[in-house]
């Protein structure tokens, strides 16, 4: 949900005054940058509570660096996706192997969120994520980037802060690594 | 190297014609000699890309993380307080001035008819805001905002008969009609597809755009967003979910991020939303403190001495000098208003606020249909 004209402007210096902490421009800049972390982060993980926590937990940490290192709406966004990436990795680190137990207990249990077409998107969802945890940190950034999202080739760039050609090689590594990693466990 | 950076580079073109629809097949039929390759890593590109299905974000989650963020904001920006009290007082001796000034010539008369850019129409606004400024009593100086937001839309609506172009920014109730135009208290606007979009999500709320109008065409929209209140006053009664606050009936939800002890008795800060004609629903509550430390309800009898509101934030942006008003000026107060942290902790008055609320919020945004 943007809540204004065009995401990439900054209109009315919305940044400057963001850098005041005026609220409108804050909330602005909230919803403008809010889908996509959510989004981001939903790809990463399928608990809906810690995804809300999460995507919450970068604004607020948005709040830290705002007036010395984001000076453009894209700049917001891209620090936003790579602090997204940090607290999902947090996430895995601190509660994964706990919960992992306990999926892997109940893996028969019925799926009551998803009527009958959605069981499906919901495997492969979690294959991908399963998958994934074993690729490396910007192989996972990487794909979550260019998948959760469609971003494209240059926007990831940008986000990533790296070259284009760079993020080829990446994704190149990532899609192959995450192959192997769905050959391993389900094809 | 090159050989394996033009790799790379297949493999890109071949993921943006994945994208773009075409057939895995018939793309892999193009490079027969890499097509082994190829293969694998593009069937986990589409299981990549299949994973990431269809999201619905759901509003609630949204606009929880918006509160919790802005009301970090205001905390953090709370902490280094106003170096020069006097300042403000000589504020609000400049309103004063500019109204008495106003009242003598007779100028404020003679723009209230004004409109954007004629000459005398900066000064209606400048009337306008010492208006606010010397509003002491919250609830009427709420409906004077309310007031001056209808008056934003008559004037976007001279301006559309007249058929001129100049920048507006008017706040009202969003209104889709059947032939799907959009309004704003009347006032037709004329939307992007995706700021319609974005407004399906916000009709019949309270919000407030700007942009330029252009006539009969109506406001070019170039930002949409809800219209915020911000007021400060005593809180006077707290009973469930609704609050009073100098007078103002105020809505108390999970999400609504309180800082400090809210008591009977003490002043607040609040960030608010237009709910209905009757209530606000308040996003931040910030406790800066009672006028006595801790035995506060003793001044709901005297009433009068303390419950001079402070107009701590006036909306609008057009650049008037600080208007807070001081209460009368007594110097060895000199304690900094905002409260120190004592934040997270017990709410104690505000725990029986829990289940009711989440609702409000989808009333908010009417439009949101449940998955």
């Amino acid at each position: 949900m943007n809540y204004s004209l065009s995401p990439d402007m900054d209109i009315d210096g919305l940044l400057a005054r963001a850098h005041q902490f005026d609220p409108q421009a804050l909330s602005q800049l909230h919803d403008q940058l809010y889908p996509q972390v959510y989004r981001y982060v939903a790809y990463r993980l399928d608990d809906p509570q810690a995804c809300e926590d999460i995507s919450s937990e970068v604004f607020l940490r948005l709040l830290d660096v705002l007036k010395k290192k984001v000076q453009t709406v894209q700049s917001a966004r891209a620090w936003v996706m790579g602090t997204a990436n940090h607290l999902v990795m947090d996430y895995y680190r601190n509660k994964y192997r706990r919960k992992v137990e306990k999926l892997e207990n109940h893996d028969d249990l019925p799926d009551y969120h998803s009527p009958e077409g959605e069981t499906e998107s919901r495997q492969v969802h979690q294959e991908v994520q399963d998958a994934m945890l074993n690729l490396t940190d910007d192989q996972q950034h990487v794909i979550a980037l260019r998948f959760s999202q469609e971003l494209s080739l240059e926007e990831t760039a940008q986000m990533m802060g790296k070259t284009v050609n760079a993020v080829k090689v990446l994704q190149y590594r990532a899609l192959a690594a995450l192959r192997r990693q769905l050959d391993r466990r389900y094809m | 190297m090159t050989q394996h950076l033009e790799t790379y580079s297949l493999l890109e073109n071949c993921l943006a014609r994945l994208n773009a629809g075409e057939d895995l097949e018939l793309i892999l039929a193009q490079y027969p000699q890499q097509a082994a390759q190829l293969r694998p890593l593009l069937a986990a590109a589409l299981r990549a890309r299949q994973s990431g299905r269809p999201l619905r974000i759901p509003a609630s989650a949204q606009i929880d993380s918006r509160t919790r963020f802005l009301a970090e904001a205001q905390r953090r920006q709370s902490q280094p307080k106003s170096f020069f009290p006097r300042l403000n007082f000589a504020g609000a001796l400049v309103t004063a001035l500019v109204l008495l000034f106003a009242g003598i010539f007779g100028t404020s008369l003679a723009s209230a008819k004004t409109i954007p850019g004629e000459a005398l129409y900066p000064f209606k606004r400048v009337v306008e805001k010492a208006q606010l400024a010397l509003t002491t009593d919250q609830s009427t100086r709420l409906k004077l905002e309310e007031e001056f937001d209808r008056r934003r839309v008559a004037e976007a609506e001279a301006l559309e008969q007249n058929g001129r172009i100049e920048s507006v920014r008017v706040a009202g109730p969003l209104e889709e009609s059947d032939d799907e135009t959009w309004s704003v208290g009347g006032v037709k606007l004329k939307l992007t597809a995706e700021q319609v979009v974005l407004a399906r999500t916000l009709t019949g709320s309270y919000i407030e755009v700007n942009g330029q109008i252009r006539g009969e065409e109506g406001i070019e929209v170039e930002s949409l967003e809800l219209r915020l209140f911000t007021f400060s006053g005593i809180l006077e009664a707290i009973q469930d979910t609704e609050w009073t606050v100098s007078g103002v009936k105020v809505l108390v939800m999970d999400s609504t991020q309180i800082t400090g002890k809210p008591k009977v008795g003490k002043r607040v800060d609040l960030t608010t939303l237009r709910y209905d004609e009757d209530y606000f629903l308040a996003l931040t509550i910030r406790v800066t403190g009672g006028s006595n430390g801790g035995k506060l309800e003793e001044t709901d009898k005297g009433g009068k001495n303390t419950d001079e509101p402070v107009i701590t934030d006036i909306i609008d942006d057009v650049p008037v000098p600080t208007i807070e008003l001081t209460r009368t000026p007594e110097p060895e107060k000199s304690e900094p208003t905002h409260v120190s942290e004592e934040t997270k902790g017990s709410n104690s008055g505000s725990d029986d606020k829990e289940t009711e609320l989440p609702e409000l919020i989808e009333t908010l945004l009417p439009t949101k249909t449940p998955d």
